[in-house]
């Protein structure tokens, strides 16, 4: 015991006086700054060691006892019996320790776990040690008994009581209380802890907003906390119940009953952003809002065919519809709701569903109309599909429209009249979104597509089409595409720098006549080899048209000068989004050069910008995202 | 008309006849009553004579319009950090409150 007592008390020595560290990462020095410390690790640790050891004692102590008790009182028996009872006296007296030792180390546990850590650091910048005011404590004298108490703890109290004292006192003071919120209130306040409120400031980084909330999201966030109580919320605008069903989906709160609260017979435009907790049959409510025009149903994975057909037959003005993660429906489904809808389908999103060729024939087919259309992520989209946008110039695609016609018209059961193909005519596209497709899209099919609804597009996302080259860009686009305002092309690997200064500066030289007629959304991300002179040219043709432009991850040949080159000249629209993540080239400097130069910049994102500190230039209403000293 | 173009003061007039005198500059942390009393966009008639009524809204409601004035006033340039105590008011009347947020636009 000795040897094991010197042993910790040269450690802790050693642990004290040590003044000269070694290096330390950049996390040690973070966590150190805002007072995160590992020593109440250490701390526990004595104590359960000092709690074994005493046990031990203890047990040693009852097995001397138990050794010396038993010949004396069963002088009678034999030798062997006196060792075989000694030995079990001594497992039962182990085994009862071990039955107790647990537990007491479990609740140990629990209590330390139950506290802060946050109180512990408090104690340990107080210079106040809990182990050795535990073991040794202040003696004092109880004013009212007169006997002597360990007082454990340094409470600043009114009166010295020992504990029965208080408690009798307590007890007498406040009669209707509950014993643990007696006790509670005996007890000093924990201190407000570090942790709670890095917490609150967690909360308010996810909201984004650090302007001071407005009374209407006050208002909209307390009622959807209790958004089970309200029965209905009479004459509010589309936009509070929007806000309202934002959140209360955000809260994961819609379900049967909260669902009623955002339909109505008058309502044209019901969005739900989560549909988890809405079985299909609830889902059919949605039928006695007779008069929606558009419809978007986010995570609507139980949503099945047969109400989609419903939909479409008994909601009279559907035009529009978003669907995300219909995975219920299959591509027959799909082809019959367009079948059903016809031209009055003018906006079609799908997102994470069974969309594939069938589905994609009849929307082509059925749907001339349509003016929005987006496939994002759909397992079985393929290449094909992506084909029927532009006309078909092989025999066996022709064939395969002619199968599809003949199979569909068998379905339907009629006679064989109609099985004519009908021509095959453009969609009149004007936004279109085929983003991050699950199978490899050809560059040539691509290009065709372009060259056929091209003219028309106002909006195009193309991002993960892999194989598209600067052809694409210098060509398609700039020959087919003179309407376009945004573009998105993220992780377009094979699109080269060169290609799209090229294609930039093309756009300058066709646009020169015509004012405010250019691009306003621009996104390159992980386009690596994004170069300075596209990033110059890009600025050049649409820089004061620019709302939002992202050049995520464009890092590999970027400078500070192509940077440089967006000072300047986004001076035309509101609340400029800027994306320079993990363009590692983004310094203080080079922000405090754009920005001034930028009044209007408004959010700029920086995950992974090392170069960009809390010195970064501000203003009212300018925010940084993903700032490094921002971490929690 | 009483000649009040430089009053600092404004009343807002509930539907239910309450009445709150308060300062013109906490009054306009509200969109629709900065307008209200904007001169430069031809002068209503609130603008000349600092008095404002709305007969949508109770007087309850109102008054607790008037706290977030203040509220907002105090505190809009510390942003929502932890130093700004949270804005408390009734369940009962939260559904008026949002509505009278949403028409005065704060």
């Amino acid at each position: 015991m000795d040897t094991n007592d010197r042993e910790r008390t040269a450690h802790s020595n050693s642990q004290a006086g040590r003044a000269i560290r070694g290096p330390q990462s950049a996390l040690t020095d973070y966590l150190q700054e805002i007072g995160v410390s590992d020593h109440f690790r250490e701390r526990r640790r004595q104590e359960a060691e000092e709690r074994r050891r005493q046990a031990e004692e203890a047990a040693a102590l009852r097995e001397q006892q138990a050794a010396a008790a038993a010949p004396a009182e069963q002088p009678d028996k034999s030798q062997e019996e006196d060792a075989e009872e000694e030995a079990a006296v001594a497992e039962s007296s182990r085994a009862a320790q071990r039955r107790v030792q647990p537990k007491r180390t479990a609740k140990k546990k629990k209590k330390n776990d139950s506290y802060d850590s946050g109180e512990d650091e408090a104690d340990y910048r107080a210079g106040l040690n809990k182990s050795s005011a535990r073991k040794g404590g202040h003696f004092q004298r109880c004013e009212i008994c007169d006997k002597q108490f360990l007082m454990r703890a340094d409470y600043a109290l009114a009166r010295l009581l020992c504990p029965a004292c208080r408690k009798s006192v307590d007890k007498a003071a406040q009669p209707a209380k509950k014993p643990a919120a007696r006790k509670r209130l005996a007890e000093p306040k924990p201190p407000v802890t570090k942790r709670k409120r890095m917490r609150k400031t967690a909360d308010g980084l996810l909201e984004l907003d650090q302007r001071l909330p407005s009374l209407q999201d006050l208002c909209v966030r307390a009622i959807a906390r209790n958004i089970d109580q309200v029965e209905s919320f009479g004459d509010v605008s589309e936009a509070v119940t929007l806000k309202m069903c934002r959140i209360v989906s955000k809260m994961r709160l819609l379900d049967e009953q909260t669902l009623g609260l955002f339909l109505g017979r008058t309502r044209t435009s019901v969005t739900l952003y989560d549909c988890a907790k809405l079985s299909d049959h609830s889902l059919g409510r949605l039928l006695d809002c007779p008069s929606i025009d558009s419809l978007y149903l986010g995570m609507c994975g139980r949503l099945t065919g047969a109400r989609l057909l419903d939909f479409a037959n008994r909601l009279p003005s559907l035009s529009s519809l978003t669907l995300e993660g219909a995975f219920l429906i299959d591509d027959d489904m799909f082809a019959e709701f367009f079948r059903i809808c016809g031209n009055r389908l003018r906006v079609f999103h799908v997102r994470w569903a069974g969309f594939g060729e069938k589905a994609m024939r009849a929307l082509v087919v059925n749907c001339g109309g349509l003016e929005d259309l987006e496939i994002a992520e759909c397992t079985n989209f393929n290449d094909a599909c992506l084909a029927m946008l532009a006309p078909p110039v092989e025999q066996s695609e022709i064939d395969l429209q002619n199968v599809a016609r003949a199979l569909r018209a068998q379905l339907r059961g009629k006679s064989s009249g109609d099985m004519a193909v009908p021509p095959w005519r453009a969609l009149p596209l004007q936004h279109l979104a085929l983003s991050r497709p699950h199978h490899a899209m050809d560059h040539k099919t691509t290009m065709r597509v372009i060259e056929t609804v091209g003219p028309g597009l106002v909006s195009l996302d193309v991002s993960g089409f892999k194989d598209i080259t600067d052809e694409f860009v210098t060509a398609g686009l700039h020959k087919h595409c003179l309407n376009l305002r945004e573009l998105v092309m993220d992780e377009c690997l094979e699109i080269t720098g060169a290609g799209l200064a090229q294609y930039f500066a093309n756009l300058r030289a066709a646009r020169t006549g015509r004012a405010g007629e250019s691009l306003e959304c621009v996104s390159l991300e992980r386009c690596y080899r994004l170069t300075v002179e596209a990033v110059q040219e890009l600025v050049r043709s649409a820089g004061s048209s620019l709302r939002k432009l992202n050049l995520n991850s464009a890092d590999d040949s970027m400078t500070k000068w192509g940077l440089l080159a967006l000072a300047g000249r986004m001076y035309d629209k509101e609340g400029v989004l800027v994306d320079l993540s993990w363009v590692r080239c983004t310094t203080d400097l080079v922000l405090e050069d754009i920005l001034s130069c930028c009044p209007r910049i408004e959010t700029v994102r920086v995950y992974g910008c090392p170069h960009v500190t809390q010195f970064a230039p501000t203003r009212p209403g300018l925010k940084y995202i993903g700032r490094e000293s921002d971490t929690l | 008309m009483s000649g009040t173009e430089e009053s600092p003061t404004v009343k807002l007039t509930s539907g239910d006849g309450f009445s709150f005198i308060i300062d013109k500059a906490v009054a306009k942390q509200s969109a629709t009553i900065m307008n209200m009393l904007d001169m430069s966009t031809g002068g209503f008639t609130e603008a000349l004579t600092s008095e404002i009524r709305f007969p949508e809204i109770k007087g309850q409601v109102l008054e607790k319009v008037c706290q977030y004035l203040f509220y907002k006033h105090r505190y809009a340039d510390e942003g929502a950090t932890e130093r700004v105590p949270d804005f408390e008011f009734d369940l009962e009347i939260s559904l008026e409150l949002m509505m009278a947020a949403d028409y005065l636009d704060c």
